[in-house]
């Protein structure tokens, strides 16, 4: 009888940690930034489609440009103490090397605005190259601040 | 008979003798380039990565002919003839720490078990490349076919096994070292195919080659493997 409780005891505990590790993300901070990053991907993604796949849509472009422009200005405070409790990709750095995490934000922030001021014009090749210039920029951050 | 004067101190007597067959020698170096320029299109290349991509496919291609020419190649390419027991590899580790320089026809114990462990990681790169996603721009061919956690997975798994690749080729670039400051050239037949007598073992049997001709059927064979397993999926 023992050994049976004890089999119950372990079999559930090791349900609820499992259960608990598929629940998902409650950290607002994280869901929060989370959602953010997704919508600019998002906009990148349906970039990607219009100057690489063909998608016949030349006047979106300026509209995906602005929405990414706009998410790192909805981000707000995105990286508050705490939130990298969770389950979230961001590296301690980003707590203790804030200039830096300003820096590489403030180059993103400058390679959409190039983003934006490209697509206002008609000049394909300059969007593109505007596009490229601002994968450049997320990716150097992630390089640097997002856990492999 | 010098032809090969970076054999530095060992006496150097008889002809040379072929030990690695033409097609061991072009994958070993297509796949140094497709290796590095992987790397460097990644690092500093355009944010499509398109080169990146293109290299992992190559990679692909190529770690499976390897696989196929280790069972089907030459005698020096073949798996049987260089994955030995853990007990050669212990034996051979501990003559080079007692200061002796063994010698082998192909691969040594432990260079052989490298290799496979190289051929491994590329696999297991290329592998998951396919799933991959950078959560920018790209995503790998077949990621569509996963869900995104798996595919965050497989990502992480890339950007992870990179490092073993480089403590692999790190490893292996210092045991090419380390025997280049004995005197034994390992670089050199690597280019032309050939040892010199003094960097064999005396009672060295012989190589049995296998033709080009086979070689290219089996390339041909790894190409349509690796086309078939990225495209068939869209249909």
């Amino acid at each position: 009888m023992k050994k049976i409780i004890l089999a119950l005891a372990v079999a559930s505990v090791t349900a609820v940690s499992a259960l608990s590790a598929l629940a998902e993300e409650s950290n607002p901070a994280i869901v929060h930034r989370q959602g953010i990053y997704k919508t600019m991907a998002g906009h990148m993604t349906a970039m990607k489609s219009i100057l690489f796949l063909g998608f016949e849509a030349p006047a979106d472009l300026a509209f995906h440009a602005q929405g990414i422009l706009d998410g790192f200005g909805h981000m707000g405070n995105a990286y508050p103490p705490g939130s990298d409790k969770g389950e979230t990709k961001a590296k301690p750095e980003i707590w203790t090397q804030p200039d830096k995490v300003k820096q590489r934000a403030m180059d993103a922030v400058g390679a959409a605005k190039a983003l934006v001021a490209a697509t206002a014009g008609t000049d394909k090749g300059a969007t593109i190259a505007a596009f490229k210039s601002m994968g450049e920029k997320c990716k150097a951050c992630h390089d640097d601040f997002r856990k492999e | 008979m010098n032809d090969h004067p970076a054999t530095g101190g060992l006496p150097d007597r008889g002809s040379p003798v072929r030990v690695w067959d033409l097609p061991t020698r072009l994958f070993h170096w297509a796949l140094v380039l497709a290796v590095l320029s992987a790397f460097v299109s990644r690092k500093f290349g355009d944010a499509m990565l398109v080169w990146h991509m293109a290299n992992g496919y190559a990679i692909l291609v190529l770690v499976l002919f390897r696989l196929l020419w280790g069972l089907f190649g030459s005698t020096t390419a073949r798996f049987r003839s260089f994955l030995t027991g853990p007990g050669a590899v212990i034996d051979y580790l501990r003559a080079n720490l007692k200061g002796e320089h063994p010698r082998f026809v192909g691969h040594n114990p432990a260079g052989g078990w490298s290799v496979a462990a190289l051929l491994t990681i590329l696999a297991l790169q290329g592998v998951t490349g396919l799933f991959a996603s950078d959560d920018i721009l790209v995503k790998g061919p077949l990621a569509f076919l996963v869900s995104d956690k798996t595919v965050a997975l497989a990502s992480t798994i890339h950007r992870l096994s990179f490092l073993a690749l480089l403590a692999l080729v790190t490893l292996h670039l210092g045991a090419v070292l380390f025997y280049l400051a004995k005197g034994d050239n390992l670089i050199l037949p690597m280019f032309t195919g050939d040892k010199t007598p003094s960097q064999l073992p005396s009672d060295a049997p012989p190589v049995r080659m296998r033709s080009n001709g086979r070689a290219l059927m089996l390339l041909v064979l790894a190409l349509g493997v690796v086309w078939a397993g990225i495209s068939l999926w869209k249909w």
